[in-house]
């Protein structure tokens, strides 16, 4: 049986059996994904290397007191369950017994099927249209994904899902810039990619000088989502249940007024559309600051237990590793008018760990001298090693220009606004 | 538009890692199953189209692979699993405590790999695995005073491992108690001593692995593309890349191309030598592949990745020996990459982990710090290498293009370098 015939099967009902078989003590979990993924990463003046695959893979979580275990591997006949219930559980069971050997067909509806030639032929033409801006690769993915969970805790969840991903890459004297889109669906617009490159590039190689530490500083959304993503790591269930002074922390004032960030896993400029997570719980829109207030947190299953809250379903496994993440988390577009004569900030350079950890940042940045509209000379790159707390409290108003980055976790931000360029640098 | 194809290749893996920890007493266990394969037809351009897919067992890899390939495959379907590290787990994690330490964490990985790598008229085996345990040890409740030790092992039983972690526990908890006490890090200009047998081993890794890998010395973007047959520091030094090394290190007989695994000279008595090869970088470079050939799954394609970074050991004494002239200086045990520019060879890291030197004596822990520089100023300031080489196998691995980690080793001596950069950071 092919890893895609996987899909005909209905696992729900398989994993129910399985699941209801458990010692009474145990809390267990089953989840079955299957993904199915064609990717191409392609050089100027090289060939590309395409990949394509599919497989699946099913995963037993199982938890006694004070003691859990977790079991993935790779299903290709649906009899294999059980050698994986048995593992998780750690003892007999007669779990194994009610598995089928096969199971009647799928019955969600499928999404379209990934053509396997876009990824490259994706990439081949943002290259081509860059070539003048130093590109070193891109890489174009498309991945479809079929999720079933089934847990004693009555959980009960299926979803499909198809995304299309770019990821760029520039090299300058200065350093190299990263950046990419990504959108639920077979096609993704590369416009605003090839936008901000082009950008980017002329801003890297236009001689660079003093700038009026006098001007307000706009931080355009490819540097601005970087903060979004840092407050992330704080909103995180994960951290809140670790920390008592966080804990503590809801309804209190975080970040500037001007400010309130949302959480929202079917936003239609978001780079996922998610309807359960990966521990199959409804994931439910939040508003996580209200006019820089803190409201919610990102809760998975566990945080939300630790927290005494309801879960609003941010699980997410990588591996067999479950945490708290964000979907589509991004700063609620404002009306503040675009400037006149300001310093933009709207590069970043690339840098290993840019969340050195939950709520700082450690990013170079840089950008342009603007004047009456016009960019006048560019900034000697700045490095920015700061509190993103901090930094979001300087924000004087907010642009309606969102925009969402899947190299940073997904997360978006419109243009802010802030005094001046040391309120930047040392918030 | 790829040419002809010249040569179809292929890829069978089982893989079995077992990720076990214990934190302040909960114990987890996370197993992940991969067994698949991937058939990789490579195009006289350079390209290379690979489809992969999951295997269960050997009639699956009979009807899909090769005769000669499926036959060496048989013993990947049938493997014992894992061995549970619950009781080693439950006989250590209460060690801490004892010591007065505020909180302990016992991770450990286990990992066993076995691959099949093929041609129409060839094929090979490669057994490979690692066990790595981390100890990480609190004292108090200041989340800086924390001591760390790690282990490598050389096969993947528990006999007599209690002892050692136990071992490591106790020296763990001597540093986070001494970390109580640290003082800033300086800033300035001083001399540094780094290990380079330990997580500081990483400065050798981005210096000049990465910068040597054949992707991107063909792609005309490394900084030491022009300095190819020149000395760039001096004739005691030596590094290499070298998979064959069995101690404490990454380690493979051929690599995931079926290549022979042999030590690739990077730097040879100081001279600028050969990059790190597979077979699509050889190619392009018009050089012999050197088996650096490595994948992070079936799932993903080869690239040319380093493995064991390693200098060889000088001639200029002990550790001790090394610190004697040292008035004012940092002995560094602990980078963390900050960033790395591979077209000029400026870098930063974060110092983890670090001592003062005041009058060729270890002094206090150093709170933490950037190391700064570019790599042809750094190299060309050592004065002084070690005689006494020791490897680190570093837990987190080394990340490339699709993101996911690798494993990766480190070894040399301990060196001396002339004044370096160091600045002191924000706790």
């Amino acid at each position: 049986m092919t890893p895609s015939a996987m899909c005909a099967i209905d696992w729900l009902p398989v994993l129910e059996d399985a699941v209801k078989q458990r010692p009474p003590d145990l809390e267990l979990e089953l989840a079955v994904k299957t993904v199915e993924s064609s990717d191409a990463f392609v050089q100027p003046g090289a060939g590309a290397i395409e990949n394509r695959g599919a497989m699946t893979w099913a995963t037993a979580s199982a938890h006694r007191s004070d003691q859990a275990s977790v079991v993935q591997r790779g299903l290709h006949e649906i009899s294999e369950l059980q050698d994986l219930v048995r593992e998780a559980v750690a003892a007999p069971t007669s779990a194994a017994a009610r598995v089928p050997a096969n199971g009647p067909p799928f019955r969600s509806q499928d999404p379209a099927a990934i053509d396997a030639d876009i990824p490259a032929a994706i990439a081949r033409a943002l290259l081509g249209e860059l070539h003048d801006c130093r590109p070193l690769y891109c890489i174009a993915t498309q991945t479809r994904t079929l999720q079933v969970v089934y847990g004693s805790d009555g959980t009960s969840s299926r979803e499909h899902g198809l995304r299309t991903e770019l990821a760029l890459r520039l090299e300058s004297e200065h350093g190299a810039v990263v950046d990419g889109v990504a959108a639920p669906g077979a096609t993704v617009a590369t416009s605003p990619l090839v936008s901000r490159a082009r950008s980017a590039a002329a801003v890297l190689a236009a001689p660079s000088g003093s700038i009026d530490p006098t001007l307000p500083v706009v931080m355009r959304p490819a540097v601005a989502s970087v903060l979004v993503a840092s407050l992330g790591h704080v909103l995180s269930g994960d951290a809140a249940s670790r920390s008592k002074n966080l804990r503590g922390a809801i309804g209190r004032a975080l970040i500037a007024p001007a400010l309130s960030l949302r959480d929202d896993p079917t936003e239609p400029r978001g780079t996922v559309h998610r309807l359960v997570d990966d521990e199959g719980q409804p994931a439910h829109d939040v508003q996580l600051v209200s006019d820089g207030r803190l409201t919610a947190w990102l809760l998975n299953r566990a945080a939300a237990a630790s927290l005494g809250m309801a879960n609003n379903g941010r699980a997410q496994r990588i591996g067999t590793r479950v945490g708290c993440a964000p979907m589509n988390l991004h700063v609620v577009p404002g009306a503040a008018s675009a400037l006149g004569d300001y310093v933009e900030l709207s590069v970043r350079l690339e840098t290993f760990r840019p969340f050195v950890r939950p709520g700082s940042i450690d990013i170079v940045v840089t950008g342009s001298e603007i004047r009456d509209g016009v960019a006048r000379r560019s900034l000697t790159p700045v490095e920015l090693q700061v509190s993103a707390v901090g930094l979001l409290r300087r924000v004087l108003a907010v642009e309606d220009d969102l925009v969402f980055f899947p190299q940073l976790e997904g997360c978006g931000a419109p243009s802010l606004h802030f005094p001046d360029l040391a309120a930047v640098t040392r918030p | 538009v790829t040419t002809a194809s010249t040569s179809t290749s292929f890829f069978v893996e089982a893989s079995d890692v077992v990720h076990y920890a214990s934190k302040n007493g909960t114990l987890t266990s996370r197993t992940e199953h991969d067994r698949g394969y991937a058939i990789t037809t490579a195009f006289a351009d350079g390209a290379r189209h690979q489809r992969w897919a999951a295997l269960s067992t050997h009639a699956e890899a009979v009807a899909t692979l090769p005769g000669h390939v499926a036959q060496h495959a048989e013993p990947l379907f049938d493997r014992a699993p894992p061995p549970s590290a619950n009781d080693l787990l439950a006989r250590t994690s209460t060690v801490g405590r004892e010591l007065g330490m505020q909180a302990i964490e016992i991770r450990g990985r286990l990992a066993q790999q076995v691959v099949v790598v093929g041609a129409r008229d060839r094929c090979a085996v490669d057994h490979r695995e690692h066990h790595v345990i981390a100890v990480d040890v609190r004292a108090g409740d200041d989340s800086a005073a924390v001591g760390r030790r790690e282990i490598t092992l050389p096969s993947r039983g528990f006999e007599g491992l209690a002892e050692l972690v136990v071992a490591a526990i106790r020296e763990a908890a001597e540093d986070a108690r001494a970390k109580i006490d640290r003082v800033p890090c300086p800033t300035g200009t001083l001399p540094v001593v780094i290990a380079l047998g330990s997580d500081a081993g990483a400065w050798l890794h981005e210096l000049l692995a990465h910068p040597l890998e054949g992707d991107v010395v063909a792609a005309g973007m490394s900084y030491l593309t022009r300095h190819r047959g020149q000395q760039i520091c001096g004739e005691n030094i030596t590094v290499m890349d070298d998979p064959t090394r069995a101690d404490r290190s990454v380690s493979y007989a051929i690599d995931d191309e079926g290549c022979a695994a042999r030590s690739a000279i990077l730097l040879d008595r100081g001279v600028v030598a050969e990059p790190i090869l597979d077979a699509r970088a050889a190619h392009a470079l018009r050089l012999q592949p050197n088996g650096h050939g490595r994948r992070t799954s079936h799932r993903r394609p080869v690239l040319c990745r380093a493995t064991h970074t390693m200098m060889l050991a000088g001639s200029d004494g002990t550790l001790e020996q090394l610190l004697q002239p040292v008035a004012d200086g940092l002995f560094v045990t602990g980078l963390s990459p900050r960033h790395m520019d591979l077209a000029t060879g400026a870098f930063s890291f974060y110092i983890t982990e670090a001592r003062q030197i005041a009058h060729g004596q270890l002094g206090a822990f150093v709170g933490p710090g950037l190391l700064r520089g570019t790599a042809i100023d750094a190299l060309g300031a050592i004065t002084a290498v070690g005689s006494v080489a020791t490897n680190w196998f570093g837990m987190l691995g080394c990340r490339k293009l699709d993101g996911v980690p690798l494993a990766v080793s480190f070894g040399g001596p301990p060196i001396r370098l002339g004044a370096q950069r160091v600045e002191a950071v924000r706790e």
